[in-house]
């Protein structure tokens, strides 16, 4: 089991205060939502969970300071997803393959019957494989960025917004198919979306950059 | 072949102006914004080749290393300032690596050529080295300036991507690879080119002056090629030298990437 510990955490960005005095911890086994009104700093949490942005404070990874961990490592173990996905102009086999192609990850193998695998699960078949991604939907985007981040089987998924383009049938197969990977993983989740809201383990509340409450 | 160049005499060069003139009338009837700019060249053209013939003049009687040094120095930090105004670098600090790199590479490569191609003792000979330097300076300077704008403007184009990347435990240099392609090309292609086009499309202009003043043309070629390749070493070594720099510029400690 990997524990995530922030304490005191504070983010200030050109003179606007966007986390104010966070402290909370996370678990693998466990599913985590951050939700709150639009500015109320979700997405700076979840950045700085994984330290992408500068903070004052203290973030550790079982035990460690965050900062003393070789970021290239720091990022595997701790795997944001933007809201908005980036790929590059190919098909999809080749935009999952992409993480494998970074020294890091050079030691793990791309297996394509997970990768298949991983997206039927997610309600896209083998046939995506082959598939340009310009052609895609936003929702079949979203899909394979979780796939592609899945593939490096992180300790911690950072998820921003997972189902904003999904239809609320591929939203439910996106928060089962969640809902099955936890056990190896933590998950912590921003969101507006009510259902995800629902079915997390532990609710954590956002308002104006500060930890209003946890459930 | 003898040494016999003609001079050109004051109103024929007068009359090139007056050739400009056409332009200028030209640029003004279609009301085109390249007007003040053309003026202004032609303007800093003028003062700047008449100083500096009187001055090369003086410099080649004196002919000694410390001066010839500190003209290389004044030259490449005013290539320098050029390229800082021309990319779109915000930091003025970064002037000092772009003085570094451009100095360094510049002085070494005008030094290799001299010394082990040319062959020239002593190699500071300031007939050879400020001539030499200029061309090696004022090509590498007009590449970085176009390497640098591209890195910046790319950058910014694709933060995201460049984020995405580290997110997947890219380096640095990983994230920033496709970037670091399209400056280069932008740098060196233009050499390139050129280099496709020498002998077929047109003679350089060194190979001109050097037939033009009644050297065989077998024996300018040679300098033609070496100082072809000369330059392309220069415009390399400069651009990932600058890369270097630049880069941490825009991605930081902890391989976060820098809000402006």
């Amino acid at each position: 089991m990997h524990k995530l510990d922030i304490a005191n955490i504070s983010v200030r960005l050109n003179n606007k205060d966007l986390l104010r005095d966070i402290s909370c911890s996370f678990s693998t086994g466990n599913l985590y939502c951050i939700y709150g009104e639009s500015g109320s700093g979700k997405t700076t949490l979840l950045r700085v969970l994984c330290s992408l942005v500068p903070y004052i404070g203290l973030a550790k990874l079982d035990n460690m300071a965050i900062d003393k961990i070789k970021p290239e490592l720091l990022r595997i173990k701790l795997h944001y997803l933007h809201q908005e996905p980036v790929f590059i102009n190919e098909t999809v086999g080749a935009n999952l393959k992409l993480p494998f192609s970074f020294k890091i990850n050079r030691d793990k193998v791309f297996d394509e019957k997970i990768a298949i695998s991983l997206l039927c699960e997610l309600g896209l078949d083998e046939g995506y494989m082959e598939k340009r991604i310009d052609g895609l939907s936003g929702g079949e985007k979203q899909k394979i960025c979780l796939a592609r981040s899945l593939m490096l089987k992180p300790e911690f998924l950072l998820i921003d917004e997972p189902t904003s383009a999904l239809d609320i049938a591929s939203e439910d197969k996106v928060i089962n198919f969640l809902l099955s990977m936890k056990q190896d993983m933590g998950i912590v989740i921003a969101t507006h979306s009510p259902q995800i809201i629902g079915i997390a383990d532990e609710k954590l509340s956002l308002s104006m950059g500060r930890l209003s409450h946890v459930k | 072949m003898e040494a016999n160049i003609i001079d050109i005499k004051i109103f024929p060069m007068l009359l090139c102006y007056f050739f400009s003139g056409f332009l200028i009338t030209l640029y003004y009837l279609l009301k085109l914004e390249i007007l003040y700019d053309f003026l202004v060249s032609l303007s800093r053209m003028t003062i700047q080749l008449v100083i500096a013939g009187f001055l090369l003049r003086y410099i080649f009687e004196i002919n000694n290393i410390t001066l010839v040094v500190l003209i290389f120095i004044i030259m490449s930090f005013f290539a320098s300032y050029i390229i800082l105004n021309k990319s779109t670098v915000k930091s003025r600090e970064f002037i000092i690596y772009i003085i570094i790199s451009l100095s360094f590479v510049g002085l070494t490569v005008n030094y290799f050529f001299l010394t082990f191609i040319v062959g020239i003792k002593p190699w500071y000979d300031a007939v050879y080295f400020i001539p030499v330097a200029g061309m090696i300076l004022g090509n590498t300077m007009s590449s970085s300036a176009l390497l640098l704008e591209r890195f910046f403007n790319d950058f910014n184009d694709n933060k995201k991507q460049i984020e995405t990347y580290l997110t997947f435990g890219a380096t640095p240099l990983e994230a920033l690879r496709p970037s670091f392609n399209k400056s280069m090309m932008v740098a060196v292609l233009p050499t390139l080119t050129s280099m496709s086009g020498m002998g077929l499309v047109f003679l350089p202009g060194m190979m001109t002056g050097q037939i033009l003043s009644g050297i065989d043309p077998l024996i300018s070629i040679k300098y033609q090629i070496a100082i072809m390749l000369a330059i392309i070493s220069s415009i390399t070594f400069t651009s990932i030298l600058l890369l270097t720099f630049a880069y941490r510029l825009k991605v930081g400690k902890g391989h976060r990437i820098i809000i402006d």
